[in-house]
């Protein structure tokens, strides 16, 4: 693992490189200029890509240790194999598959550590409420954003579980929001495979979620009914 | 013919709306008659509607600091070599 050693980072300098300020470049072009050796452009593609990567390792390792290295690494091989990228697919499809392999790899590593496939009881236990997300709804009432913190954990758990060639599969699709055809370039599957695995995958979350569908659907059933009691006041 | 064991083999690709017109009509058809198949139907909508509905992480200010060190270092060490 990469330790800091100063915490005196210039962030800002980073974030707003002078040279990138003014007109927004597509990636493409910026990939270009990544490959000509203008390292300015390769940050911003990380600029661009490093929370969704970091959604995706997270969720593929289940922990922010985990995904922390997992990012570093994510982009430390798209820096030194840029000049590889030759454009077929997208840029973040082409992330996305380092992303995902760097993730494979780390697996495999945990899988031969941990025989027992278990995790050990001496590791701090990582609750996913403290982990910072978006701006809360502050609309939401307590017991529905309570019930919502029960369902994410649930769903972590669940994928968790899954076997990983199902988890990336699901992650990219469902989570992530990539087409089927992008899941299949970024994972190096045929379409025909990418299909089965999500339909696989959902049907391993739906048995281990069961129990969440149906207070989902109790949820919907009250709010409905206490959101036409207020109507009808 | 759509039966029950047909329809959950193709359940993933019809909402997905990645059948043929024809034998997602089949399926809308059976499902209007098949109890089972509707709350199958209905619990994969929920589960995917769950996996759509999670937050973005945010990146952690510790996790995209070392991010940026990390890097930083390797851009640097790159542009006095070149």
């Amino acid at each position: 693992m990469r330790q800091i050693t100063s915490t005196s980072i210039k962030m800002k300098e980073l974030i707003k490189p002078k040279e990138l300020k003014a007109l927004p470049l597509t990636d493409a072009e910026l990939v270009k200029r990544a490959q000509q050796g203008n390292t300015s452009a390769f940050e911003e593609l990380v600029r661009r890509y490093e929370r969704k990567v970091y959604n995706l390792v997270y969720r593929m390792l289940g922990n922010e240790e985990d995904a922390k290295d997992a990012l570093q690494d994510t982009f430390i091989r798209a820096y030194r194999f840029i000049k590889k990228f030759k454009g077929k697919s997208s840029f973040y499809t082409w992330l996305y598959r380092i992303a995902t392999n760097v993730c494979f790899t780390r697996l495999k590593t945990r899988k031969t550590k941990e025989p027992s496939g278990g995790v050990s009881l001496d590791e701090p236990i990582i609750d996913e409420s403290e982990i910072q997300r978006e701006i809360p709804d502050y609309k939401e009432s307590p017991e529905h954003l309570f019930h919502r913190q029960q369902i994410q954990q649930a769903l972590q758990d669940a994928i968790n579980e899954l076997p990983s060639d199902y988890r990336s599969v699901v992650i990219l699709r469902d989570l992530q929001g990539l087409s089927n055809k992008e899941v299949s370039k970024a994972l190096n599957l045929s379409i025909a495979a990418v299909k089965s695995r999500l339909h696989r995958g959902r049907v391993f979350l739906r048995n281990r979620l069961s129990k969440y569908i149906v207070a989902t659907r109790q949820n919907l059933h009250k709010s409905k009914i206490s959101q036409s009691f207020a109507e009808s006041e | 013919m759509i039966d029950c064991n047909k329809f959950f083999l193709l359940i993933s690709e019809f909402i997905d709306e990645e059948l043929e017109e024809e034998i997602a009509l089949e399926i809308r058809a059976h499902i209007k008659t098949c109890q089972t198949c509707q709350n199958i139907h209905e619990s994969f909508l929920h589960i995917i509607r769950i996996c759509q509905c999670q937050c973005a992480l945010e990146v952690p200010p510790t996790v995209h600091e070392q991010l940026w060190q990390t890097l930083k270092g390797i851009l640097e060490q790159d542009t006095k070599q070149s």
